[in-house]
Formats: C-alpha cells, sequence, structure tokens
C-alpha cells in the first residue's frame, strides 16, 4: 500500500502535519503552562508583597495580635493551600510568647496580654536556610506534585528595630503553598482539546489531500500510464487527454507527440517497406518490360531508372546521368535539336497548366529515326516516344517519364505493305491491262521499256549530256506514253518521275525510280508469261477469230488514246478480209509499233497539216488481206511521208552512210531498217519511222515474213507486212 | 561516480561537526573577560562617571553573579520581585573575606525588574576609597533603563535598609565571608 505515491505524498504530508502540529501544540501549551505559572508567582510574590507590607503596618501600629488575626484569616483564604509564618530557626510564629517577651524587654514595658498561640511544626527546609543566607525570596516549584512554594523573607527594617532590636536583618520567613493543579487541568484540558481538534483537522486535510492527489496527481498518471502500457503494446491510435494540471498537460503533449513521432515512424517504416517493394516490383518491371522507360529528372538527365530495354533498344548500357537530348542526339552537330528538345522538357515540366495532350501535338520524337550501335551492328532504329508527367507531392512536376516504342518493323512492315499494296493493287490494273491487251501486244511494249530501262541504268553510271541526254528523255517520254496508252499507269508514273529525275540529275532518287520500274516490269512479265499461256491455250483452241476481233478493237481504242494524248485527229480504218490471223500474237507488237508510230511521228500536227493543204482529220488505214499463199498487212497514213534528206543526213552522222556516195530511196528505206541506224535514236527532225523498226523487221523476219514500205514526200507511209501461209502455219 | 555520492555526506557532516563544535565553543566562552580599570576615586566618583564607568569602560554584563544566586533571583521590594545580580572582580574573586569588608572598586550593580522580568531600573553600589566614612565609603546610584540617574550618593531610601546588615558590610544578598564553594 505504501509503494502507491499517493500513500506516500498522504502519509508525509500527513507527517509533517503532525509534526508541526504536534511540535506547535507542544510549544504552545508549554508557553501557557510557563506564562501561567509565571502569573501564579507573580500573584504569589504580589501577595506576600502585600501581607509582608499589611502585617509589617499592622506591627508598627502596635497591634500584633490583630496582625497574628489577620494572617490566620488570609491562610484560610482561597488560593493558599497553606500560608505560615516561621521564625528564623523554622519555628513557627507565635507560637510561644519568646517574641513578645523579647519585646517587652527591648522596650522596658508590656505592651502585648499573653493571646493565645498558635500550634504547629517547625518549618525545616534547606529553602529556609538558603532565604536566610541570601536574604532573598525563593520559589520552588513541584510540577510532579502540582505544588508551589514561595518562602519569603521578612525583613528587620530599621522602624522594627525599637522593638525587635538591630542584631538580625531577617526577622522571620513567610511560608506560602499554593496549588499548581488548576493550572494543570486547564493545561490538560486545552491539550486535549488541540489533539483533538488537530487530529480532525489532520483527518480533514489527509481526506482533502487524498481527493486532490486522486483528482490531480493519481487520476492523471493513471490515465497516462494506461495510455503510455497501450502504447507498449503496439496500440498507436491511443491519445492522452490533455487535461489536468501544466505538468500533466505538458506530459500528455509530450506522450502525444512521442505517440505521434511513434506513428510516423510505423508509417515511415511501412512506406519505406511499399517503397522498396514497389522498387523492386519496378526494377523487376523494368528489368523485364519490352518498352523502353526513362526518368528525367528536372536537371533534364536520365536517372538509374530506366528499363533494360532501352539498352537493347539504343544498343547502350551508358544512360544513367547522360543528359536526355545528348542521349538522343549524340552528335555533336546536333546542338540545334538538342536544344528544341530541352525546350520541349521545358514545357513538360514547367507549363504544368498546359495539357500533356496538347504539348504531345508537338513532341518532337513523336517518330523518330536513329542510327545505334557500331561496326557492323550498326542499325538504324525508328522509335516513337512518349511523355508522361510524375507529379511531386508539391503539385510540381518532379520528374518527366519517356516512354521509347520500337517502331522500326512497324514502320518498315507499313511500308512494305504499302509496296505490296501498291504492288497488288498494280497487279490487278496489269492483269486488266493485259486481259484488254493481250499477252502478245505486251511483248512489244515490254521490250521497248526495257531498252529504255537499260538506258537509264546505264545513265545511273556516268549522266549522259547533250543529244544523249534528249534521247533518254525522249524514250522516257515515249515509254511513258506507250504505258498510258497501255493503261500501264504504274509505269507511266514512275516514267513521268523518272523524266522529271532525270532533268533534275537526282541520280540517288532516279535509282530508285528505275528500280521500282524493273521490278514492275519483272511483275508484269511474269503476270504476262502466266496470261500468255492462258490466251496462248484459248487462240490455239478455238479462238483465233475472236482474238483478231479483240485486237483490231483494241488498235482502235488505243489508236484514239494516242491521237487524243498527242492532240492529233486521227481516224483509223480497218479493212479487214480475214477471219483470223495466225501467229497474231507475234504479229500484235509489230502492228501496234507501226500504227503508234505512224500517229506519233507520221502524222503531222493540226497546224502542219493545215499548211500543207490537208484535211485536218487525218486518217491511218490498216487492212489485213489473204491470197492464197499469203497475209499481207498493210499500214498506211495520210501523214508528212519520210524525209530522206534527213534520213542521208543522220545515216552519215551515225556512220552508216558514207557522205560522198549516192543512195536511192531503196537503199535508204533498207538503211531504216537496219539496227545500227533505228535501234539507237529517233531523230527528232526526221518525221518519219525510226524507232524499233529493227525490232519489227526482226519480228516479222522471224514469222518468215517480210516487211516492205512506201513513201512518198508530204503525201504519207505505208508499210507492207508479207507472211507466207506456210510459214504461217 | 561513486565517490562523489560518498564525499558530499561526508562533507556535510564534517560542515555539521565543525558548526556545532564552534558553537559548543562559544557557548563555553562566557563572552569577553572584564576589563582591569582603576577604581573610581572619591573626587570623580558620581552617578554618572559610574555609569560610564559600568557600561563604557567595564561594562557589568561582563561580571561575575554572585556564587550560587546566578541568574535571574527572586526579589522583594523596593527592587522588585526580580532581579540579577552583576558582582566585578574586585570583590567576587576576592571571596570569601574575612573580616567581611569589601574592598575599594567593588562595584555591585542589580537590575531591578518585575515579574515578567520587564526591566524597571538599575541600582548600583560602588565602594570608593574616601567617600563617605558612615557607610564604609559606599556610593549609592539607581538609574533608569537608559542610564538617566535618578538617585546618588548615600541615599537615604538605600542606606536605611541596607544598613541593617552592617556586619555584612551594607551587601544584604551575599554573605562576605560565606565560602563560595
Amino acid at each position: 500500500m505504501f509503494s502507491s505515491i499517493q500513500a506516500k505524498i498522504v502519509t508525509a504530508i500527513v507527517l509533517v502535519l503532525a509534526i508541526s502540529l504536534g511540535g506547535a501544540t507542544v510549544l504552545s501549551l508549554q508557553n501557557q503552562r510557563s506564562n501561567l505559572l509565571e502569573a501564579r508567582r507573580q500573584d504569589v510574590a504580589n501577595n506576600s508583597s502585600t501581607l509582608n507590607t499589611s502585617v509589617r503596618n499592622v506591627m508598627l501600629a502596635g497591634e500584633a495580635p490583630i496582625a497574628v488575626n489577620l494572617l490566620e484569616d488570609l491562610s484560610e483564604a482561597p488560593g493558599f493551600d497553606t500560608l505560615e509564618v516561621y521564625r528564623r530557626d523554622g519555628t513557627l510564629a507565635f507560637s510561644d510568647f519568646s517574641t513578645m517577651e523579647e519585646v517587652n524587654a527591648n522596650l522596658g514595658r508590656a505592651i502585648f496580654a499573653e493571646t493565645p498561640r498558635r500550634n504547629g511544626p517547625p518549618l525545616v527546609s534547606e529553602e529556609l536556610d538558603q532565604v536566610v543566607t541570601f536574604n532573598t525570596p525563593r520559589v520552588v516549584e513541584d510540577l510532579e506534585a502540582q505544588q508551589l512554594e514561595y518562602y519569603f523573607p521578612i525583613l528587620n527594617y530599621q522602624e522594627c528595630r525599637e522593638c525587635h532590636g538591630g542584631d538580625h536583618f531577617i526577622r522571620g520567613v513567610a511560608y506560602y503553598e499554593v496549588s499548581l493543579a488548576s493550572i494543570f487541568n486547564r493545561i490538560g484540558t486545552a491539550r486535549n482539546t488541540l489533539i483533538l481538534l488537530y487530529s480532525l483537522m489532520g483527518a480533514a486535510v489527509a481526506a482533502i489531500l487524498v481527493g486532490l492527489m486522486q483528482r490531480i496527481v493519481v487520476g492523471p498518471i493513471r490515465r497516462i500510464g494506461g495510455v503510455v502500457s497501450r502504447v507498449g503494446e503496439g496500440d498507436l491510435d491511443v491519445e492522452a487527454r490533455v487535461a489536468g494540471s501544466r505538468e500533466f498537460e505538458t506530459l500528455s503533449q509530450k506522450i502525444n507527440s512521442m505517440i505521434g513521432g511513434l506513428k510516423e515512424r510505423n508509417r515511415l517504416e511501412i512506406e519505406n517497406s511499399v517503397i522498396d517493394a514497389r522498387d523492386q516490383e519496378n526494377r523487376k518491371y523494368l528489368d523485364n518490360i519490352a518498352e523502353g522507360l526513362v526518368l528525367i529528372g528536372r536537371d533534364y538527365r536520365i536517372s538509374e531508372q530506366y528499363s533494360r530495354y532501352v539498352e537493347t533498344l539504343f544498343a547502350t548500357s551508358e544512360i544513367a546521368g547522360r543528359s536526355f537530348a545528348g542521349f538522343i542526339y549524340p552528335d555533336e552537330s546536333a546542338q540545334q535539336e538538342r536544344q528544341e528538345l530541352e525546350q520541349f522538357l521545358g514545357m513538360i515540366f514547367e507549363n504544368t497548366s498546359t495539357e500533356m495532350e496538347m504539348i504531345m501535338s508537338i513532341n518532337p520524337l513523336s517518330e523518330k529515326k536513329v542510327s545505334v550501335g557500331e561496326g557492323d551492328n550498326r542499325r538504324e532504329v525508328i522509335f516513337g516516344t512518349n511523355f508522361q508527367r510524375v507529379m511531386g507531392d508539391d503539385g510540381s512536376v518532379e520528374r518527366v517519364m519517356a516512354i521509347f516504342e520500337d517502331r522500326t518493323d512497324i514502320v518498315h512492315t507499313q511500308a512494305e505493305l504499302e509496296s505490296e499494296r501498291e504492288r497488288y493493287k498494280s497487279d490487278i490494273e496489269h492483269i486488266a491491262t493485259l486481259l484488254k491487251t493481250g499477252p502478245d501486244s505486251y511483248s512489244e511494249f515490254e521490250s521497248s521499256a526495257l531498252e529504255t530501262i537499260a538506258a537509264v541504268e546505264v545513265a545511273l553510271q556516268e549522266l549522259p549530256t547533250g543529244e544523249a541526254r534528249n534521247t533518254l528523255l525522249r524514250d522516257l517520254h515515249s515509254l511513258k506514253g506507250t504505258a498510258r496508252y497501255l493503261e500501264f499507269f504504274s509505269i507511266a508514273d514512275l516514267a513521268n518521275r523518272a523524266e522529271s529525275l532525270l532533268e533534275e540529275a537526282s541520280l540517288g532518287e532516279l535509282s530508285q525510280v528505275v528500280a521500282r520500274m524493273r521490278e514492275e516490269m519483272e511483275s508484269l512479265g511474269a503476270i504476262n508469261e502466266k496470261f500468255r499461256a492462258f490466251a496462248t491455250s484459248i487462240s490455239e483452241e478455238d479462238s483465233g477469230h475472236a482474238a483478231l476481233e479483240n485486237f483490231l478493237e483494241h488498235i482502235e481504242k488505243m489508236t484514239h488514246e494516242i491521237a487524243g494524248e498527242l492532240e492529233k485527229d486521227v481516224a483509223l480504218k480497218v479493212d479487214n478480209e480475214l477471219d483470223e490471223l495466225p501467229n497474231l500474237s507475234k504479229l500484235q507488237n509489230p502492228i501496234i509499233h507501226l500504227i503508234r508510230n505512224a500517229i506519233d511521228h507520221g502524222i503531222e500536227d493540226q497546224y502542219q497539216r493545215l499548211t500543207a493543204g490537208k484535211a485536218g482529220a487525218a486518217e491511218i488505214s490498216l487492212s489485213l488481206k489473204e491470197s492464197s499463199v499469203a497475209y499481207t498487212i498493210s499500214i498506211a497514213d495520210d501523214g508528212a511521208g519520210i524525209d530522206f534528206d534527213a534520213v542521208r543526213r543522220i545515216g552519215v552522222e551515225k556512220g552508216v552512210l558514207q557522205s560522198d556516195q549516192e543512195y536511192s530511196e531503196k537503199e535508204l528505206i533498207k538503211t531504216l531498217f537496219s539496227p545500227s541506224f533505228s535501234t539507237r535514236t529517233e531523230i527528232t527532225d526526221v518525221s518519219g519511222r525510226g524507232v524499233g523498226l529493227d525490232v519489227v523487221h526482226e519480228e516479222v523476219r522471224a514469222l518468215g515474213g517480210k516487211i516492205g514500205m512506201g513513201t512518198r514526200r508530204g503525201a504519207g507511209t505505208r508499210f507492207t507486212i508479207t507472211i507466207p501461209k506456210e510459214t504461217a502455219q | 561516480m561513486i565517490n562523489r555520492y560518498v564525499r558530499q555526506p561526508v562533507a556535510a557532516r564534517a560542515a555539521l561537526v565543525t558548526l556545532l563544535l564552534s558553537l559548543v565553543v562559544l557557548t563555553g566562552c562566557s563572552g569577553p573577560e572584564e576589563p582591569l580599570v582603576q577604581p573610581l576615586s572619591a573626587e570623580e566618583v558620581s552617578g554618572e562617571r559610574l555609569w560610564e564607568r559600568i557600561t563604557e569602560e567595564a561594562d557589568f554584563t561582563t561580571y561575575d553573579f554572585w556564587p550560587g544566586h546566578e541568574g535571574y533571583q527572586q526579589g522583594q521590594a523596593p527592587h522588585g520581585p526580580i532581579h540579577r545580580i552583576f558582582v566585578n572582580q574586585p570583590l567576587v574573586s576576592q571571596l570569601p573575606l574575612d573580616p567581611p569588608v569589601a574592598p575599594d572598586g567593588s562595584i555591585i550593580v542589580k537590575e531591578n525588574r518585575q515579574g515578567d522580568r520587564t526591566l524597571t531600573g538599575y541600582t548600583v553600589m560602588a565602594k570608593v576609597e574616601g567617600f563617605s566614612e558612615g557607610t564604609n565609603d559606599w556610593f549609592w546610584a539607581r538609574y533608569t533603563p537608559d542610564g538617566t540617574v535618578s538617585a546618588e550618593g548615600t541615599v537615604g531610601n538605600c542606606v536605611v535598609c541596607h544598613a541593617g546588615v552592617q556586619d555584612n558590610d551594607f551587601i544584604i544578598v551575599y554573605p562576605l565571608d560565606r565560602d563560595p564553594e
């Protein structure tokens, strides 16, 4: 029980109270007793002094018997237990007549009659001796007996000596005995009262203290102790009530702040473990995701946190700590780009009021092609980058996350798909065209196109100049026209681009275009091969007539189209007496070639025709006839005819003809068909045939036939192909 | 650490012992000793001169008491119910005296007090050689508590009573021939 703070403090206070009150009581009682005793002593001294004076005066008046009566009366008075007067030798005064006799003797007469004597024992006391020795009163207090004795010397004053003689200084001693019981009773009563009072007070004080302690100290201590023990058990959701005296308020606040600190520490520990776990998770994620992630700090540098995939994507492990702009643009010369990229990062970091969507619209890395790796491992990477803000607690952008997406394959695949699609589209076109044209008529176009392509490929090695360049340009132009006429629009487009690129001397792109042309031609050739087999089987079976009809129909359409393109008014007049034409497929190309030449080069333009007094509408007549031995195909136009002078001059220039030699028209015509003349060039100012006549000649000859030509200046030209029936079969 | 805790109470105890010892020494000493001075002559003696002697030249509180009558004692009229009697060395050191005659230079100072010990005045006897043959050269003086002389010389009221003990050289309280032991 005494181990409780309450009991200790209360006991201590009650002890202090008891000691101090007890001490005070004792002191107060002692003081009171000594005061009372002193008062009693003074009373006795005064009374004795008074008695001494009274008796002396009565005696001096010669009334000794009255003095005796007075003494006896006073001894009966309250306040004196005993009052006696003794002589110096201790015998009771007035107990015999010795003094009276002495006085009578001293005065020489008897002045007193003998009165009754008093009886009593003598006083035997050390005190009496002391009084007689020192001539002064003495007080003896016997506290145990509660009694006070007073010895008072009665002096032999000068006026006394007449009767009593002068040989002694003290006459006797008055003896008083006074009870002190009343004093001790009063003191005892007072003591008891005080003890009772103080006990009650002490009990009351103790009770009040216990109550106050309970309320002020023990209660708060228990309350706070409860909180502390709960905290000790790990319960941090408690709070010490801040109330009571200031010290406990402070203690409660300190404990609350301690609990707060513990909570905070717990929270931080949990947070740390969560962060650790998340970091590990992040690291795992960053190590494994097939996406390039980097975190960019406010200094625009890449932090330690980036995904391993970035290393793979950019073929480097030097990533952390590098400036993001420097990482993307490692080339020192790309200062401008770096600056722009950092400005862009700055916008992401600082322009927080602008939506990321807006900022991303000017993302310089939305699709970026870079070269990564070293030496043989060097490769091109196309990546897209998305940026995201990582917000800090203060609402500012703490970091920026850049997410790289490797789009190399996607872009390549897209490009491949696109070209595939185009190829597919052109294949469809080609098939459609070939279906219309027929495989045979393609052959002539193909050889012409391949020649032109080969010429351009040669030109790529060394850019031709002057006439050679013009020739090449013309070839391309012609290819374009033919392709368009045959509805090979992809080839027509490529030829058109090639023509422009050649003019601009953009060899790099030209080579790509030419490659595409070759691919296209190969693709066309492949389709044509398949289609030719198919077409052949049809014609071989039973469609010779249909094929011829189809061919003639196509020729008409072609003529119309080419004339339209060349802004010439040309009518094709077909005079067909044949049911079918053997080897049509092999003859298609020479016929188309000759008709096209006629439209393009034989027919003058409108102005020339008007000047020559010709009808505006030119006429080309195609006639197919047969005799018993041969098939005859003739193509005639009403154009300008062959300029033999020009043929002669060009022939000399080309070294085909001798300048000093006379050539007949027949010989000159023969020259036109020679490969050395006609395959090389198409002479601008020759308004006759020139292009591919040797090819036509060769194809006809391959069928065992012949080709002849007649021309008249200003009137027109006629080509006649004759195929002997025996060879045609 | 332990030494520090041990040393403190030792030091405190030492200080306490020193204090107690000094108290014992102080209480053991009865104060300053009474100075030795030339007895007053008949020519110079007066109430004021005697006051000067017993307060300034040889302070009476340095005197001894009558042997066996030390401190406050009961008294009687006219000196009041309580008194203290101071006796100077020229007298007290000569006790016992046979014949009982105090030497010249003897001074007896009596404090007169009420029952509650309130001081009412001083009554002084001084033996001055050749002062007064009839009173054995005793010079009497009475002072108020502040030292004002209210009676001096061979004062009648004094002599009347004290003459009752002429055989003890006018000294009432102590028999000069009594052995102090």
